[in-house]
């Protein structure tokens, strides 16, 4: 059954039955992988699926029923489960469906250049693979080059009036490889999300991840204690994203937020500004509205390290008593959900934060950050790799390190911020960040 | 679900390019899950998953395509365009798909449909109570129940046709401790092959009471120190170091393409003498374990490692082409979405001949890693990393007080090696896997055990 048709069944077959609020979430999915290795295509994945969601609300309650089976049968059952799970539960808080009818921005995402069109994907991995090793006799495998490109469509209409839809088109490609020397292996991956030129150039991204992974090579160890520390930009990004969460409204409830009563209190250092950007031109996640239909707006979150607002849905808004941020999941979750989340740009340079530091640790990946974190407490202790600064230097590769200590502190305890901001797919972006002397262990 | 008849034309017509080998994965997957917190229903939610997965081998090269477009115009258009990857001469291959003889064990005693929800968010509730009686000090306890009903059907050119039907069920319970402004959680989950009896012969409250207390007494932790140092690792749960620091690197999906550091080492010491090692996808009712694998293959007792010596990888049918060796029946998928590929199941290390009142004994100055948390490994390098939820010191061969915040990293090879002591108290853990093909149930386990000279790292 075409979907369309199915989600007009579905609208009508609601209100027959009496249901006063409700709403479909409708999304299509199309992607296509590639995945290339020994100089050849290894792997060819594409599909096409459909998915909805079903929300009613009854009382102060909204129920869901995620359905991937578009097929008139399935309409009775997914009628019944909404509502049963809507019936059951019995939040005190409010929880809303969005129908004003609003203006919506006209918004820029982040989108391959024009230039895809034309890219040969296959013979671009197996150019990738070959520059890879053209670049260094060390390189030991190019373990993988990948691509993959998607469209996804989505929409939202609810009893309330709500129809708002989006397009979205996305692909990113790279390269996983290792390189040996005197027994030692070590690995780097690079990637690009073909929204530029240089990112159509196999040698130059080829190039990129060899000299990080040479880099890695003869590692040696230092004693555990304290040290200054520099987080390389996508590395602080990648950790901003582990951080979210404290500035979610949800997250109070949840005992996962200590930031409540911190509102325009001092947060962070006085250098730090923070912001939730859905409207940032060519982000990877820039939207013209949230996952519950609500327009986007531009939050500043921390502004000069004083706590501007937390991210609110509908439902945390009404609880607080103020206005929607638009950082609504939608579906029925009761969660904040984020978009171009980043630190804002300071002065310095790379090398001006390195030469200031002098003497430090600069860190450039965090690994296994899957564990080793209390959302409730803050504490986290992850594994990471990274290099000793020496006179204001980038010096040694260090032997795999931890790193441990307390987002609420980390915040405090930034001292320099560069002017080198950049995004990683996920939408979390930052400068290099340096702060106080954190504890390392090294293997 | 398929017809016979339609599966074996999508098949010919995945095949029509010159594929030598085509799959057909069917899923259908209906789920429930419940979340309450302090006395409140806080969700419920519940879904239905149907789709399809072709999968198509060119020698050693694949085209995986999948949709949920299940009408028979488009599973067969789905597999025509997946056959447009292949670009070889036609094969002559016949097949006739005939039932897999199938040993259905882990059959579930109460159907999740015998009970109602809100019967089921009441248990959830009862059991979240004793957790907030236990101690004044824990201001929330929130519990998490979920169950799916997961039917498969795999078909493939070699004439295998095979349905099965798997019910897991779990159960996560958290609590929050609060002194003054110090926050602390703990959690604990347990999770099997189990209709609604997985609560039964279990002492709720006891489960209930000793979350409680860990998060009590995580209040009273003191930062856990850095440096080199013996670990004590404990039974069940602390199998997720073998997990990690071993049984990625035996998965033919790194193996296969000479991404592991386990790659070559068949028939060698890998690890101390002391170390023996399964991966088990057929013990009754554990979380990690399966009847048939999600390319047709029977779930298999495989002994990894014995006296610590390499005995066997995991291997699934592509990466067994590159290999030269037969699957043996450990490929799996998160769902449909994914192509399958070499997993663990319930992996584990066998008993030794140490007690734990021995090994902790033993230890001079060390740290006792009580309940991990979240870990992860470079195959290639053999680097790999966990948390540790819930430690204490050993000082003088005697534990002494709680510690929080450590983290385990070190590289596989050495720490296989330096496992000096292994306990006679060997059981099984709840845990998720996450690798290409998605995430899956897997089970951690092992006795006590010691590492040797481990680094850890901590706020100290």
């Amino acid at each position: 059954m075409q979907a369309q048709e199915f989600i007009e069944k579905l609208y009508q077959a609601s209100l027959a039955q009496g249901i006063k609020q409700f709403q479909i979430d409708y999304s299509q999915n199309e992607k296509l992988s590639l995945k290339a290795m020994d100089g050849k295509v290894e792997k060819r994945s594409f599909n096409n699926t459909q998915h909805l969601d079903f929300s009613v609300k009854e009382d102060k309650n909204i129920g869901s029923f995620s359905c991937g089976e578009l097929e008139e049968k399935n309409i009775p059952l997914i009628i019944k489960e909404a509502k049963e799970n809507a019936l059951l539960m019995n939040n005190e808080e409010e929880n809303f469906f969005f129908g004003e009818k609003r203006k919506y921005p006209v918004v820029k995402r982040n989108t391959p250049i024009k230039e895809y069109e034309a890219l040969d994907k296959e013979q671009f991995l197996l150019d990738l693979e070959k520059a890879a090793y053209a670049q260094d006799k060390r390189v030991k495998k190019v373990i993988f080059c990948f691509m993959d490109e998607g469209k996804y469509q989505g929409a939202i209409r609810n009893s309330l009036g709500l129809d708002v839809n989006e397009r979205i088109a996305w692909a990113y490609g790279g390269i996983y490889l290792s390189v040996e020397e005197n027994g030692i292996i070590k690995t780097a991956s690079e990637f690009v999300t073909f929204d530029k030129e240089e990112d159509y150039n196999p040698e130059f991204i080829a190039q990129k991840a060899v000299e990080k992974a040479l880099k890695k090579l003869n590692p040696i160890s230092i004693p555990s204690g304290k040290y200054k520390i520099v987080f390389e930009n996508d590395c602080f990004a990648e950790f901003l994203q582990k951080m979210q969460h404290l500035f979610a409204a949800s997250s109070v409830g949840e005992k996962q937020s200590k930031l409540r009563d911190k509102l325009m209190q001092k947060v962070a250092a006085d250098s730090v500004t923070l912001f939730d950007n859905p409207l940032l031109e060519n982000g990877y996640r820039t939207r013209a509205f949230d996952g519950e239909g609500y327009p986007s707006q531009t939050n500043v979150i921390i502004k000069n390290g004083v706590l501007q607002t937390l991210l609110h849905n509908l439902r945390t808004a009404h609880k607080f008593g103020v206005e929607p941020t638009g950082n609504g999941i939608g579906s029925g979750s009761r969660g904040v959900s984020f978009s171009n989340f980043y630190i804002e740009n300071g002065n310095l340079s790379n090398d001006e934060i390195l030469q200031q530091t002098k003497d430090g640790i600069y860190i450039t990946n965090l690994i296994g950050t899957n564990g080793g974190y209390s959302r409730v407490s803050g504490d986290f202790s992850f594994g990471a790799e990274g290099f000793l600064i020496k006179n204001g230097k980038i010096d040694n590769a260090l032997n795999p390190l931890t790193i441990s200590g307390n987002v609420y502190e980390l915040w405090q305890d930034i001292e320099l911020i560069g002017n080198d901001i950049k995004f990683i797919p996920n939408g979390c972006g930052s400068p290099t960040i340096a702060v106080k002397p954190m504890q390392i262990s090294c293997n | 679900m398929l017809d016979k008849n339609l599966v074996a034309e999508i098949l010919n017509e995945a095949l029509s390019t010159g594929g030598d080998y085509a799959e057909i994965f069917v899923e259908n997957i209906l789920a429930n899950s419940l979340f309450t917190s302090n006395g409140k229903i806080k969700n419920s939610s519940s879904g239905l998953s149907y789709g399809a997965g072709i999968r198509i081998f060119d020698g050693v090269n694949f085209v995986y395509a999948y949709t949920n477009l299940m009408d028979r115009e488009n599973l067969l258009k789905t597999a025509k365009k997946a056959a447009l990857g292949v670009k070889s001469s036609k094969k002559d291959i016949t097949f006739d798909l005939r039932d897999l003889e199938l040993e259905r064990k882990h059959q579930i005693l109460k159907p999740f449909n015998t009970k109602s929800k809100k019967e089921k968010a009441d248990l959830m509730l009862k059991i979240s109570e004793y957790a907030l009686n236990a101690s004044p000090l824990v201001c929330k306890a929130d519990a998490n129940y979920q169950e799916t009903t997961r039917h498969t059907l795999l078909a493939n050119s070699l004439g295998v046709w095979t349905e099965d039907t798997i019910a897991r069920s779990r159960f996560h319970l958290a609590s929050i401790a609060q002194k003054d402004n110090v926050i602390e959680k703990a959690a604990d989950i347990f999770g099997g092959l189990y209709g609604l009896e997985l609560f039964e012969g279990r002492n709720m409250q006891e489960f209930a009471e000793n979350v409680a207390a860990d998060s009590v007494s995580r209040l009273s932790a003191e930062f856990c120190p850095s440096g080199k140092m013996d670990a004590v690792i404990a039974n069940g749960m602390g199998g997720i170091i073998f997990h990690e620091a071993c049984g990625h690197s035996l998965e033919a999906t790194s193996v296969a393409i000479n991404a592991s550091v386990m790659c070559g080492k068949l028939g060698q010491q890998i690890a101390s003498p002391l170390v023996t090692a399964y991966d088990d996808a057929t013990i009754d009712h554990a979380w990690g374990s399966i009847n048939v694998d999600d390319e047709g293959v029977k779930g298999q007792r495989k002994l990894l490692i014995e006296n610590g010596i390499l005995k066997s990888y995991m291997v699934d049918r592509l990466n067994g082409r590159r290999m030269g060796m037969e699957p043996n029946g450990c490929s799996r998928r998160q769902n449909y979405t994914f192509a399958p590929t070499s997993r663990m199941s319930n992996t584990f290390i066998a008993n030794g001949k140490s007690t734990h009142d021995e090994i902790i004994a033993n230890t001079e100055k060390g740290i006792y890693a009580v309940r991990m948390g979240g870990g992860s490994v470079k195959t290639m390098t053999g680097d790999f990393n966990f948390s540790v939820d819930k430690a204490f010191l050993i000082e003088k061969g005697k534990i002494t007080k709680q510690v929080k915040g450590a983290k385990l990293i070190g590289s596989e090879l050495e720490v296989l090696q330096n496992i000096d002591m292994v306990g006679n108290n060997m059981c099984l853990a709840y845990g998720t896997c996450s690798s290409i093909s998605g995430i899956v149930p897997v089970s951690f386990g092992q006795p006590t055990i010691r590492v040797r000279n481990i680094t850890v790292g901590g706020q100290k």
